[in-house]
């Protein structure tokens, strides 16, 4: 596996992370809440828990798949898949009450492996397949199944906790809140665009 | 959508009250016109009235626009913001979308008007009506009353069923197409009544509190169901998260109408104030504390205030065999800091403030007097003009600094305590000082108004989600 494909793994799951909605902000409320720094590491490893769950089993059903079907399919459903979340969330950006505010670490694990889920967090990975010169094919080959099925996914969230972790930790103790929630963009826009960029991606190649 | 955040939202109730001072304010006031005789006037709709409240403007205390609605005999009452700071919390963020959208329900006529204050604030406009048969059908509700911005939508109380009878409950508004969703409820338990409700959110606790059904209100008060202890007198607990009903907390059918729900606005004190309109015993009003204490929610009497005597001769019909002018706790504001609670003496016309730093011991601060049924007392602007109506809906400032006054309740109940009629006003009060403003008296010829919105948030507006 290339260095770029595990940098760019890891990369986009800090760009998971980055994102307040994505748990971060959750983990800082938590902490808050119950005036406890042991809260914001509970936070941080329930919602790696979650997101991993999320983005292995996207990856590994396409990567099942393409034991069966043509790479010709998959490439094409993943297309479709990528368009879809990208419409989904310029045009419907909401955020259901998956959970309350009132949560343990099983609600936390939940809470994020719905909300990757519907980000179609674990499509990026899939892209990355394509993006690191490296074709959907080699990915599909037979040997060494369980490394490719498990080596992106467990990157990408080791970049998601990271960014989570330190952000939250930093937020937290240094009560930057009051400063830092006024430069929350749109990440549904951005986040849609990089789906649209990674769709078009793999339809081009 | 936006890019970036709305300025108005906050984390928290501590960085809300940095927010700078408000420039305008909303009220909407209804046409009574419309509800009583064959006035040449009965065809005319409510309006919602935006109000200069920044000192250093020309037309500093006076109207700046007057939307009308396009139908008559809605009776706006209560009504909200489509979103707010509720909108940060984090298991449900909605960051980007703006507070720029009044959600004004009609209560009599169960009607909602989805009113956009842009592109010019001052000079609002009417974006969607959403018509009481699809409210009805939708939701299986009807008489729509409070307003909250939910961070996954907006909560509508709603005081009867369909058919116009009970339980009332509590609908979902979808946030971004003001569709009405349904019904909000999975489990009631034995909710009947209706009127306001809030949260804990923190806890995912929401609390609802009892008026009446419909046909118990909309004519008036009825002496024998309010004699018989009938009007409601619980508060209720719910898992916000579930939609599940917890427990009822009874106050026992002496106290009679358990209104305004106003919970700490930081979510780690778990405590909260209820206002209670009359004892049917001796004619007092109160306020009740409910709090958690061994994992358990309790409620209890914190603040007592007696009726007055007075001369039959002074008072309506409805309160002579009485002899005494009764407060009538009407509504109830919390200032965000959780320090000091205004209490409405829509009755005897006076406005308290108590220091509520110690929930459990409020201490008098001090009053204001304006209107009352027997009092009438002037505002100092016009200190030879006897003033009808009282101190009711009631808004502190986001800094907790000046607070807003109106004085109608609801037109049959209006008919009923003033029943000379009354004349629309609108005062400003400074809260710290705790005296009524010299220059502003807001009248509303020919309208009465009630709730009051604060452009940019208020302190019975906006939840938050952080400490």
């Amino acid at each position: 596996m290339s260095i770029e494909s595990l940098g760019y793994y890891l990369g986009i799951g800090i760009f998971h992370g980055l994102n307040p909605a994505m748990g971060w902000l959750f983990a800082v409320a938590l902490g808050l809440q119950h005036n406890s720094f042991r809260w914001i590491v509970r936070s941080a490893i329930a919602l790696l828990t979650g997101h991993f769950l999320s983005v292995g089993s996207y990856f590994a059903c396409f990567l099942l798949l393409g034991k069966w079907v043509s790479l010709q399919w998959i490439k094409w459903m993943a297309v479709i898949a990528l368009f879809s979340f990208a419409f989904y969330w310029l045009i419907r950006s909401r955020h259901p009450k998956w959970v309350g505010m009132n949560v343990g670490v099983a609600d936390l694990i939940y809470w994020s492996f719905l909300m990757a889920s519907a980000h179609g967090a674990g499509l990026m990975l899939l892209v990355g397949s394509s993006f690191c010169s490296r074709s959907l094919a080699f990915w599909l080959q037979p040997s060494g199944i369980t490394a490719q099925l498990f080596i992106p996914p467990a990157m990408h969230t080791l970049g998601y906790f990271l960014a989570v972790i330190v952000i939250a930790t930093i937020v937290y103790r240094s009560d930057l809140l009051k400063v830092l929630y006024r430069k929350w963009i749109n990440f549904d826009l951005l986040w849609s665009a990089a789906l649209f960029a990674a769709g078009s991606w793999i339809a081009l190649n | 959508m936006n890019w970036t955040i709305d300025p108005t939202f906050y984390p928290s109730a501590r960085l809300a009250m940095n927010a700078p001072p408000e420039k305008l304010a909303y009220v909407v006031a209804f046409n009574p016109k419309a509800l009583s005789s064959d006035h040449p006037d009965k065809k005319r709709g409510d309006v919602l009235a935006v109000i200069d409240v920044d000192p250093d403007s020309k037309s500093y205390a006076q109207i700046l626009s007057l939307l009308e609605m396009p139908y008559s005999g809605d009776e706006l009452h209560h009504y909200g913001w489509n979103a707010c700071s509720s909108a940060l919390c984090p298991n449900a963020p909605h960051p980007h979308l703006e507070r720029r959208y009044l959600i004004v329900p009609g209560l009599r006529s169960s009607r909602i008007y989805i009113i956009d204050t842009k592109p010019d604030p001052s000079f609002p406009s009417i974006s969607k009506i959403i018509e009481p048969e699809t409210l009805m059908k939708r939701t299986g509700y009807s008489r729509p009353h409070t307003v909250h911005c939910g961070p996954d939508g907006i909560y509508i109380s709603a005081l009867g069923n369909n058919e116009g009878e009970g339980p009332g409950g509590i609908f979902i508004m979808d946030h971004f197409s003001f569709e009405p969703l349904g019904m909000w409820e999975i489990d009631r338990g034995p909710q009947y009544y209706a009127y306001d409700f809030w949260w804990h959110i923190n806890q995912d606790i929401l609390l609802s509190s009892e008026w009446g059904t419909p046909p118990m209100i909309e004519n008036g008060v009825v002496g024998s169901l309010l004699m018989d202890g009938q009007y409601g007198h619980s508060l209720h607990v719910w898992d916000l998260r579930k939609r599940k009903h917890l427990k009822a907390l009874d106050l026992g059918n002496e106290y009679q109408m358990a209104l305004e729900v106003r919970p700490a606005h930081d979510p780690r004190r778990l405590y909260g104030f209820l206002g209670v309109v009359i004892s049917r015993k001796d004619l007092s009003a109160s306020v009740w504390l409910w709090f958690k204490e061994k994992n358990d929610w309790q409620i209890q009497k914190v603040i007592e205030i007696p009726a007055l005597k007075a001369n039959p001769e002074a008072l309506p019909p409805l309160l002579q065999p009485f002899g005494m002018v009764p407060p009538l706790v009407t509504d109830i504001d919390l200032s965000l800091d959780d320090k000091y609670l205004y209490v409405s003496c829509w009755g005897t016309g006076e406005l308290h403030k108590y220091d509520v730093s110690d929930p459990f011991h409020p201490v008098f601060e001090g009053c204001i007097k304006i209107g009352g049924i027997v009092s009438r007392t002037p505002h100092p602007k016009m200190p030879q003009k006897p003033l009808l109506g009282g101190p009711q809906m009631v808004e502190i400032s986001r800094d907790g600094k000046r607070i807003y006054l109106t004085n109608s309740l609801y037109w049959a109940w209006d008919e009923q305590f003033y029943p000379a009629g009354i004349e629309g006003w609108l005062v400003k009060i400074k809260a710290e000082s705790f005296e009524l403003e010299k220059d502003f008296f807001v009248e509303f010829p020919g309208f009465r108004p009630h709730q009051v919105r604060l452009q940019g948030g208020d302190s019975s507006t906006d939840s938050f989600c952080f400490p």
